[in-house]
């Protein structure tokens, strides 16, 4: 028995040694995205719950790479020459995936139209990003109600197939605080919600930035997390056969709501509906399948596009589904979303934003 | 399940664990559990069946050895064996043969749509079946008593360190070793740890690096110089050593914590003085299995009959036995191929002076015996490696043909590869070319291929007492040891993680 307790505790220490030198390598050899967040960037608002800083100028990193988070001072996303100012002015509504943290302005959708248009039109055109993380399209219709009141030419909706299919409707969000930065803080019940925000995650947050093993890690055991609930990804209920079919007609009618309000001020709206990326990436469906324990035959990937589409004819308002688009361009193996963060990449608003414009173009003129 | 995945990992620690904790009534019941787990996430189907043939070959060894009249022990043997090499036949080659007999009657105008099999390979089926053929073989033969308790039988091949792909054991060596408890022993783990150390570095960081390179050639042949297309030979050559002596390694290392020894599959094949030692060092398992229950039984056969002369008897059992450890590896003609060849090579060898057969004891001669031995085995390694026998004739065609084209183009084949481009930024290098990068690449390919030479060297010819690589750490100094264990460790973290996932080992598709 000693001998045994021995050679265990001499593996224990030749095993705390390692983790240094392991940390030195992956340094030197693999060397990883360490995560930047920034705490703070979406103060409380009455009405939408949370809105975008405005006037920031950081750096964030959400694990492919930095990027320089501009905003105005209505908390709209910019690009390094500040302020667009044109006499063609389009609002585009959307959550974390129009925002995109993950990319330089001049690289997101809107950045990107911008370009676009005005190039095409010869004269300064635009599209004011007012994305922020986790609305839906009932932060859409809110936002669209206070907003389209300013002179707007057109309003483009960017629906996320992942999480923006609604299951409740709301007119109005309490104000709540959002902090990316968890603290320690006491155990006061031994349940997991508290271990893993009070615990857990504030070991995660300071590792996250500081430890290019501890994200290797992490990217590496996914499917291990996953499984354990110990992960912030997940698999959209919308893409699952036994989804509510009550969010579809919810989901539409609010966008319906939002197409109103802008005929309102007779401008024309566009909705998009964006793709995850489980519906564009089969070793990532694959991944999640295995992870999240999912039966395939309850799958269906096409399912928020056409039973949206279904929805929205209804009021006779078309719906521009970029999966084709998207699977299209992923079968030349270019790279749509990012890998650790799963928005998308630099060609992902690229291809959204070519896909857009001669739409664009086409209901401006 | 992968020996490098997280799984793996959990499933050999809580074993180890389990096993050194537990009642040693317990100890070899906790190894065969493993197994089960081990080999059920592979398929539960499979194992089933797998294990259905095992017990079938427990009853027919038992009844066996119980029966005296020859007729019926001959009959159940041969039950047996046709049981073994028709499920073999069956998953592994019967797709092979029937599209053969569709290529042969098509020129004769016969149209035969070949009809196949769509199953994947159980695993192991090879090694398990060569390891059961060969118990039923020694029971017959009376040289080994057949087993009586049935979890030992079962552990005896369904043993999860060398399932995979091998080595080949027998029931006399490995059968006595997973009978009695296993005392805790410090120094017996530390070598097991060590030798999965070893065979895990020579698998990742040095056989999945050449890797690159080889599938650069081989995959398009039709692009390469003739530099690029020895260098793709000369590759492959030792990826295959560092990947299957890697993987026995690590089996080896394995097996020792459980304070189980098997055999040992390599003897620094590459210092050879002849073909025929050649094959006395590779995959010594399999060539000793072959040795004993074909080429011995077949060369008797025809010798009692007196058709021919001893040598030609010699040359033609080469030949044949060849040919068929060619098929063994893989139903593809390139493998049997592969093995015909060096089946004519071992023939011809005989039929040389026996001065030339021996090692040379002067220094030059032996080093030029040697090295002609490396050239004619790397040669013949296209076959096992080329995709056809087209590719393969091409490749051996060409070697000479374009000596004339840039040097530049030898590193086509190459990607640059993140771990290389990472370290010389770390190091101040950033910026480099891509061709830089790529020659650098180059470089460590024949940096880690020169040090796989200069261990097995070591081992051949160096001092008594450097006469495994385990003695040669364990007289390094402790600081120069450690650094040595946690540089290596470092390295193959770094490897495995570099790419998305690792390729199998090359001897677990067989």
């Amino acid at each position: 028995m000693r001998a045994k307790l021995s050679f265990g505790l001499k593996l224990i220490i030749f095993l705390l040694l390692l983790i240094p030198i392991l940390e030195l390598g992956v340094r030197v050899m693999i060397p990883q995205q360490l995560i930047k967040p920034f705490p703070g960037y979406t103060p409380d608002d009455t009405g939408l719950g949370v809105r975008m800083k405005a006037n920031m100028d950081m750096v964030a990193n959400t694990g492919d790479g930095s990027a320089r988070i501009l905003t105005d001072e209505h908390g709209f996303r910019i690009g390094e020459d500040g302020p667009c100012e044109a006499d063609t002015r389009i609002l585009a509504l959307g959550d974390s995936y129009l925002q995109a943290i993950q990319v330089d302005y001049e690289s997101t959708t809107t950045g990107q139209l911008e370009r676009i248009l005005t190039d095409q039109r010869g004269a300064p055109v635009c599209v004011f990003n007012t994305g922020v993380p986790a609305y839906d399209p009932n932060h859409y219709r809110i936002f669209a109600k206070r907003e389209l009141a300013a002179a707007y030419d057109m309003v483009i909706v960017f629906v996320y197939a992942g999480n923006d299919i609604i299951t409740k409707e709301v007119e109005e969000f309490k104000p709540s605080k959002t902090n990316t930065i968890h603290e320690f803080r006491m155990l006061t019940s031994l349940n997991k919600n508290q271990i893993v925000n009070r615990i857990l995650y504030p070991i995660n947050d300071r590792l996250e930035r500081n430890s290019h093993l501890f994200i290797l890690f992490k990217d590496r055991s996914s499917v291990q997390l996953a499984r354990l609930g110990l992960t912030a990804y997940y698999f959209p209920e919308h893409l699952l056969t036994t989804a509510d079919p009550e969010r579809w007609p919810l989901t539409a009618n609010t966008l319906a709501d939002i197409v109103q309000e802008a005929n309102q001020y007779d401008i024309p709206a566009i909705i998009v509906l964006l793709p995850s990326i489980y519906q564009v990436d089969q070793n990532r469906l694959d991944w999640a399948i295995d992870a999240f324990g999912i039966k395939r035959e309850e799958v269906d990937l096409a399912q928020p596009g056409r039973r949206l589409q279904d929805e929205l004819q209804r009021y006779d308002i078309e719906l521009i589904d970029l999966l084709p688009e998207f699977r299209e361009e992923a079968a030349q193996g270019t790279v749509l979303f990012g890998r650790i963060d799963t928005h998308l990449s630099p060609a992902g608003h690229t291809l959204v934003a070519d896909a857009l414009a001669p739409i664009i173009l086409d209901k401006l003129d | 399940m992968s020996v490098f995945s997280l799984e793996f990992s959990a499933l050999l620690i809580i074993t180890v664990f389990a096993f050194y904790t537990l009642p040693m009534r317990f100890q070899w019941w906790i190894v065969l559990g493993a197994s089960v787990i081990f080999y059920v996430t592979s398929s539960v189907t499979y194992a089933v069946l797998i294990a259905g043939a095992i017990l079938i070959d427990f009853f027919v060894a038992r009844a066996i050895t119980k029966t005296d009249p020859p007729v019926v022990r001959k009959r159940l043997l041969g039950f047996s064996l046709i049981l073994n090499i028709g499920l073999l036949f069956f998953f592994k080659y019967f797709n092979f043969f029937s599209e053969a007999v569709a290529d042969l009657l098509a020129p004769c105008g016969v149209s035969y749509e070949a009809a196949t099999i769509d199953a994947a390979l159980p695993l192991g089926i090879s090694f398990i079946t060569f390891a059961k053929i060969g118990y039923m073989l020694d029971v017959y033969n009376r040289t080994t008593e057949s087993e009586k308790n049935i979890g030992s039988f079962f552990l005896f091949l369904g043993f999860f360190p060398n399932i995979t792909a091998g080595p080949i054991e027998r029931a006399r060596h490995l059968l006595p070793q997973v009978k009695h408890a296993i005392l805790f022993d410090e120094h017996q783990l530390t070598r097991g740890l060590r030798r999965i150390l070893w065979g895990a570095f020579k698998k990742v960081v040095i056989a999945e690096r050449l890797a690159v390179y080889v599938n650069g050639v081989f995959d398009h042949p039709h692009d390469a110089s003739s530099v690029t297309l020895i260098l793709g030979i000369l590759f492959f050559t030792f990826q295959i050593y560092a990947d299957f002596s890697g993987y026995t390694d690590i089996a080896r290392g394995i097996a020792a914590l459980f304070g189980v020894e098997l055999f040992e599959n390599f003897r620094q094949p590459y210092f050879a003085f002849s073909i025929l030692d050649f094959w006395r060092r590779w995959h010594i398992s399999l060539t000793n299995w072959i040795r004993e229950f074909m080429f011995m039984p077949l060369s008797r056969y025809f010798l009692r009959r007196e058709w021919f002369s001893a040598r030609t008897i010699q040359v033609a059992s080469y030949i044949i036995v060849m040919s068929v450890i060619g098929l063994w590896h893989g139903a593809n003609w390139t493998f049997v191929v592969w093995g015909l060849i060096h089946g004519i090579l071992m023939g011809v060898e005989t039929t040389l002076p026996r001065r030339w057969r021996m090692p040379q004891q002067k220094r030059l001669p032996a080093i030029l015996q040697t090295t002609l031995v490396f050239i004619i085995i790397s040669l013949t390694w296209t076959f096992f490696r080329a995709n056809t026998l087209a590719d393969a004739s091409y490749v051996l065609t060409h070697l000479f043909a374009s000596l004339n084209s840039p040097l530049k183009h030898v590193l086509d084949p190459l990607a640059t590869d993140p771990i290389t481009v990472s370290t010389l930024d770390f190091a101040g290098f950033s910026d480099l070319s891509v061709t830089t990068i790529k020659t650098v690449q180059l470089g460590v390919s024949f940096g880690l291929i020169g040090f796989l030479l200069f261990t097995d060297w070591l081992t051949e010819h160096g001092p008594a007492h450097y006469a495994d690589h385990e003695h040669v750490i364990d007289r390094l100094p402790g600081v120069a040891r450690w650094t040595v264990y946690y540089g290596a460790i470092a390295l193959v973290f770094a490897s495995l993680n570099a790419v998305a996932s690792i390729t199998d080992f090359v001897y677990v598709q067989f």
